[in-house]
């Protein structure tokens, strides 16, 4: 989950990192400030560059709040929004980046440090830490080699894939503060952190997600299983995918495109999902209108049972009420009896059907979807 | 580094085997030819799964058969780190994670203490190994992967492991001989990355050539396309994707993550720079497989 500013900055007070004075408020209350100075107000969303977008504005005191709001709120549209972060000005001498990843190819934490942050980013040297507390022995300046060993502790005990500080200022007595944060945790970790559930983060989460997105956000949820109902993402085609397996999933997608057709949606269901559940989720992409054809496309499975999946599948097409074209590209555990289920289920219900099994590859399934969409 | 020894007749054993998911797999694994003579669960020690016997801990199931070397955890993800720790201390130095959702820090931390001793992860979230003559770990390769698939030289590494299916189906249609064939899982961090599977491939006499499948945005493709990487046996490279980049970037795509950043380079030029190294890479499954068949 990516963590908006205020609670970020929450997670570096935490780990002994200074941050500036500030009150965070819901959206919808009214904002006091910190002190009778200049203060920034920030909205709290996740994308990026707010201060471009104006998303983030100085006042020179109390009186210019409310103008700086009614404008900002103006540039937010419907951007999803967690509220606002009211800000003490703290005056500094420089700006730096900060930031520990996790390096994929290492499988190891990366610092990385510019010399010059803020909103026209240098590019920045970086280094592989062999160990959480290497940074401590690293040859950086003093106050910037405390900030990286308490990164590099803080992404192992709170479990983050991505901790960032920009700016990290530096004052004039030479401290150091983080003026803003980009924090991600590991929904993997979830189970061993139940403070998480106290994050201002959850409103905001995801970008912008479309009311069907949302609905389909809803059904994972309440499915609660991350690694076999994967993200959904609405597109403007006519045509709904169910797709299985990450990599598969790639392989049909480029397929369809070759074939000519625009997919409403791409989804992923994978390791073996319950009938039910498999029903209830793909009766969601179904009721979209405008339906024109439905291609259900996945690899050779290793483990999942083709027949419950495929059946769960057809029963959402009744769910929905749509009478459309279905193709199946599927293969795997108990394929034949799926093959046998969705040919008589397809002549009682009055749809076309073709099943392919793994021997018809990805772009012929695709072809055959098409052709009978044009003739439908 | 020196590997572990993986012999066709590897004695495995499955922790989290009286499990849903153990049973299955501890099944298939059996009717495959699969060496697998034990399983463990603590509350279960005692009881029998397929005729073999439960251990309540890995060191018991060691004083039952010394010979053991493998495992394969398939316990839920908030219990992975300890049950590969356990093997670990055991003194195992093969260790497959079946379970998806495992936290990358636990990935992290195992991938490390099994480098130090000379150890392997494969995985988190990993569907599993096989090697001819008759080595298995996992689903890959279907019921009975020894007699459909065709024994050969080919290793094929994988970042998907339905492609990784897919492929071996691929390949059993149209008479490639593979050696083995590793899916290395689909998290963030795997226990063996790309680069590493490559080089250990490269070790077995057995291997003569890769067939790789990667997704977007693996550190691999870069390392390939820089030159930073260059495998010491002929490859071919499966790298579909050409639809996530009609997409909104930065967006996770699938259960697996695979995220096209704002950075990367378009696909087409990533796959022109990989074929200027002398690699053959395509986005179209019926060119890869005709590759595979000629490289």
């Amino acid at each position: 989950m990516k963590l908006i500013e205020f609670d970020g900055k929450r997670l570096l007070r935490d780990i002994g990192i200074s941050i500036p004075l500030g009150s965070f408020f819901a959206f919808n209350d009214a904002l006091s400030v910190p002190g009778p100075g200049a203060c920034y107000v920030k909205v709290q969303v996740l994308g990026g560059r707010r201060g471009r977008s104006g998303l983030v504005k100085r006042v020179d005191g109390p009186e210019d709040i409310s103008g700086a709001i009614t404008d900002i709120r103006s540039r937010l549209k419907e951007t999803p929004c967690a509220g606002w972060l009211a800000e003490e000005d703290v005056p500094h001498k420089r700006e730096y980046l900060a930031a520990m990843d996790i390096d994929r190819r290492e499988g190891l934490l990366r610092f990385t440090l510019s010399e010059q942050g803020g909103m026209d980013v240098q590019e920045g040297s970086s280094f592989v830490l062999q160990h959480p507390s290497d940074a401590a022995l690293r040859d950086l300046p003093e106050g910037i080699r405390d900030i990286a060993s308490k990164l590099g502790q803080a992404m192992v005990d709170h479990d983050l894939l991505h901790a960032e500080i920009n700016p990290l200022a530096e004052l004039a007595d030479g401290s150091f503060m983080a003026l803003d944060a980009k924090i991600e945790t590991d929904d993997a970790a979830a189970f061993r952190h139940p403070e998480w559930e106290a994050f201002a983060s959850l409103p905001a989460s995801g970008r912008e997600r479309t009311s069907f997105e949302r609905a389909y956000d809803a059904f994972r949820k309440e499915v609660g299983h991350r690694g076999t109902f994967g993200n959904m993402i609405e597109l403007d085609g006519d045509l709904a995918l169910i797709l299985s397996g990450g990599g598969a999933s790639l392989m049909a997608l480029d397929a369809i495109a070759r074939a000519g057709g625009r997919p409403a949606n791409t989804c992923e269901f994978s390791g073996n999902p319950e009938r039910d559940a498999v029903r209830r989720g793909a009766a969601i992409l179904f009721k979209k209108p405008g339906i024109r054809g439905i291609w259900i496309a996945g690899s050779y499975a290793n483990f999942t049972d083709i027949r419950e999946t495929v059946m769960g599948m057809l029963e959402a097409v009744e769910d929905a009420g749509i009478r459309v074209p279905v193709v199946i590209r599927r293969d795997g555990p108990r394929r034949d009896e799926a093959e046998r289920e969705a040919r008589l289920w397809a002549s009682q219900y009055g749809v076309p059907l073709l099943f392919h099994g793994g021997a018809v590859s990805f772009e012929a399934s695709a072809k055959e979807l098409m052709r009978l969409v044009a003739a439908s | 580094m020196t590997y572990p020894r993986i012999s066709s007749d590897a004695h495995s054993i499955i922790q989290g085997m009286t499990g849903k998911e153990g049973l299955r797999m501890s099944e298939w694994m059996l009717e495959g030819g699969a060496n697998v003579v034990a399983g463990i669960n603590p509350k279960k020690a005692g009881e029998t799964v397929h005729g073999k016997p439960i251990f309540a801990t890995v060191k018991d199931a060691l004083v039952h058969d010394p010979e053991i070397s493998v495992t394969s955890i398939v316990v839920p993800a908030p219990f992975v780190f300890a049950a590969a720790t356990e093997a670990m201390e055991a003194g195992i130095r093969f260790i497959h994670i079946l379970t998806e959702n495992v936290p990358v820090h636990d990935v992290i931390t195992l991938k490390e203490r099994a480098k130090a001793s000379n150890g392997m992860v494969l995985g988190s979230s990993s569907v599993g190994m096989l090697r001819f003559p008759g080595f298995r770990i996992g689903y890959l390769g279907g019921r009975r992967p020894f007699e459909q698939l065709k024994q050969g030289d080919i290793a094929l590494i994988s970042s998907s492991g339905g492609m990784t299916n897919e492929i071996l189906m691929a390949f059993a249609r149209e008479r490639i001989g593979v050696h083995i064939a590793l899916h290395l899982g689909g998290d963030r961090v795997n226990g063996v990355n790309m680069e590493e599977a490559i080089a250990w491939c490269a070790s077995l006499p057995d291997v003569r050539a890769f067939a790789l499948f990667v997704e977007p945005g693996n550190p691999l493709l870069r390392s390939i396309a820089q030159g930073k990487l260059v495998p010491e046996k002929p490859a071919v490279v499966l790298l579909p994707g050409n639809a996530l980049e009609s997409m909104p970037r930065g967006l996770p795509f699938g259960h697996t993550g695979t995220i096209v950043g704002e950075g990367d380079a378009p696909l087409a030029q990533v796959r022109a720079s990989i074929r200027e190294r002398g690699i053959i890479c395509t986005d179209s499954m019926t060119e890869y497989v005709n590759a595979c068949k000629n490289v």
